[in-house]
């Protein structure tokens, strides 16, 4: 395997991906209507289903936009602003936008399609302006990452230099967070965050802002997100890394290959609510329907995704080299184990001497670790991450590396503490430095111990401290944390305690 | 079925529906609309046994955020579907 990773799509052919996109996007749009009228729809009673469509079709024309005029997508980005005009700027939008003007924001989103394709109408730009004016834009509750992107638009319209800094505290983006603990939604507002933050990859982040954290959580969703297939996510935060101008990383890159592989072919990118089976069993115009339906965010999202690659020229940087852990969250792990061990010896869970005096535990191969991905994800899976890990030129170390972080993440998002602690336990005589899912994965596995020094949310219940196994169980935690100790203490370039 | 017989997370999934439709439970319409669609993506063998009786079918999709990706009926109807995209 190649050691370096090549770019791994030309400019041009992101042009022609981005294309691709906007003619997808315009087909919609075309027969929105009629797709429509499949559609259940009652979540939001400002913005229909319908208008999301047309306004993350106007977000793919803004950012489309921004590629050189060399790149000749001028039509294509006028006929779609056309279709965003003919079906957002309607005299029902711009009532909708009287009598509420916090609309303002989704109704200047598709403005800001037509101002990106010099298609001004003061008719609209006006009483939008006014709304961000008055303040009356904010006259709702937001998520923290929704405000960011108030903010984003009112940079967009006005060109004014409003700063984030007040919003910034409040988004997930700038806490520490890992996917064991994430829910898609969250994964959806980390990207969404920096997408706005950074204007989609044309301004730096705030100056305040922990980027590294906030990059290994994002290289840890990607691992993740890698084995769900989910489509939506991986270009997400693909997105996400290349707005942020440091270069993809390892999984970035994976990710990527992944996403073209199934574009090419496919002919288009699914998104994770797609039914097969659901599909079969509809009749030509439902079918049609439901397919845009489940089709069109992950579209588009790849669509932005290759315009900002091209613009930001992220896939000419190097590889971002894997992030690990630092000392200081060695120690600070090391001594998580020590404390949650010795309330463990101290609760009568467990006896020193039951552990050998040496590491033990040879390290989990990679044939070992291939094969449990495949009992727990199918080896369909698994077969299409490592083809995409063979593509990003990765060598058999970083791909157990990659493998080792999607199991662990699995084992604590499932509760298998069991596999948790095996796993743990499999990496004791390893050498290097612990990842940052590593160090996740074993303080997870230590915040399970109650305050009995019992591990495990079975224990919540006292009576299972009487079960025959509870002991057996116990001492298999602890001796996964003792060796977890031993690993994270020479990773912080301390010398391992005696047994 | 005996005590100690373990129950996989289609298993679950299928008492979980039997419930709801003889109204002994009540799936709200959010609980449904992901127990549904879950269902025919999961696996019934002894790879998806549930670890923690705590957490019950619906939970364990959104915790573990696995179902089975359909590759394979995605790659049979492509065509398709790339008509309908059309």
């Amino acid at each position: 395997m190649r050691r370096v990773s090549p770019p791994i799509i030309r400019h041009d052919e992101l042009v022609t991906q981005v294309r691709e996109a906007l003619r997808f996007a315009h087909r919609g749009l075309e027969r929105l209507d009629d797709n429509a009228a499949y559609w259940v729809d009652d979540a939001d009673p400002f913005v229909s289903l319908k208008d999301k469509v047309v306004i993350e079709a106007a977000l793919l024309v803004t950012v489309a936009a921004r590629l050189p005029a060399a790149d000749d997508l001028g039509a294509d980005l006028r006929t779609v602003a056309a279709d965003v005009r003919r079906l957002l700027l309607t005299p029902a939008h711009r009532a909708l936008l009287m009598r509420y003007p916090h609309t303002a924001v989704a109704i200047g989103i598709g403005y800001l399609a037509q101002a990106a394709t010099d298609a001004h109408d003061p008719a609209w730009e006006e009483p939008i302006r006014a709304a961000f004016a008055t303040g009356l834009v904010d006259g709702i509750e937001r998520l923290p990452y929704r405000a960011l992107e108030v903010r984003w638009l009112e940079r967009a319209l006005s060109g004014s230099s409003t700063d984030d800094a007040g919003l910034v505290d409040g988004v997930l983006a700038a806490r520490p967070v890992h996917p064991i603990y994430m829910s898609p939604a969250e994964t959806y507002a980390l990207t969404h965050a920096v997408m706005y933050l950074t204007d989609f990859g044309t301004r730096d982040l705030p100056p305040g802002m922990a980027v590294a954290p906030l990059l290994d959580a994002t290289g840890a969703s990607l691992v993740w997100h890698l084995f769900t297939a989910n489509f939506d996510l991986l270009g997400e935060l693909v997105l996400l890394e290349a707005s942020t101008g440091r270069g993809l990383s390892v999984p970035g890159r994976m990710a990527l290959g992944l996403l073209l592989e199934r574009k090419e072919e496919w002919g288009f990118l699914p998104s994770p609510g797609f039914d097969p089976l659901e599909y079969q069993g509809l009749e030509a115009t439902a079918a049609r329907s439901y397919a845009f339906r489940h089709t069109y965010h992950t579209n588009f999202v790849w669509g932005i995704l290759c315009a900002v690659l091209a613009v930001a020229g992220a896939l000419v940087q190097p590889t971002r080299r894997p992030q690990v852990a630092s000392p200081e969250e060695h120690r600070d792990v090391a001594a998580t184990c020590a404390d949650a061990v010795e309330r463990a010896a101290r609760s009568g869970w467990w006896t020193p001497p039951s552990i050998a005096a040496s590491d033990g535990s040879p390290t989990t191969s990679l044939a070992r670790l291939r094969v449990l991905a495949g009992e727990r994800v199918g080896g369909v899976v698994v077969d299409r991450v490592e083809r995409a890990a063979r593509g990003a030129g990765l060598g058999m170390p970083a791909w157990r590396s990659i493998l080792l972080d999607a199991l662990l993440t699995l084992a604590a998002r499932r509760y298998d503490l069991s596999l948790l602690a095996w796993l743990i336990e499999g990496q004791s005589a390893r050498p290097g430095p612990m990842t940052s899912t590593e160090i996740e994965a074993v303080r997870f596995l230590a915040r399970q111990q109650l305050p009995s020094g019992a591990i495990g949310a079975w224990f919540a219940d006292p009576r299972n401290e009487h079960a025959d196994a509870a002991r057996d169980i116990n001492a298999a935690m602890v001796e996964a944390l003792v060796r977890a100790e031993r690993r994270a203490t020479r990773g912080a370039g301390g010398a391992p305690r005696a047994a | 079925m005996s005590r100690r017989e373990a129950l996989s997370h289609r298993s679950v999934q299928r008492i979980l529906m039997n419930l709801s439709e003889a109204k002994i439970v009540n799936l709200d319409a959010s609980i449904r609309s992901l127990v549904e669609p879950v269902a025919a993506g999961l696996p019934d063998e002894p790879g998806s046994l549930v670890g923690l009786h705590v957490l019950c079918c619906n939970e364990y999709v959104l915790v573990t955020g696995l179902t089975d990706v359909p590759f394979r009926d995605l790659t049979e109807e492509a065509s398709r579907i790339r008509a309908d995209l059309a």
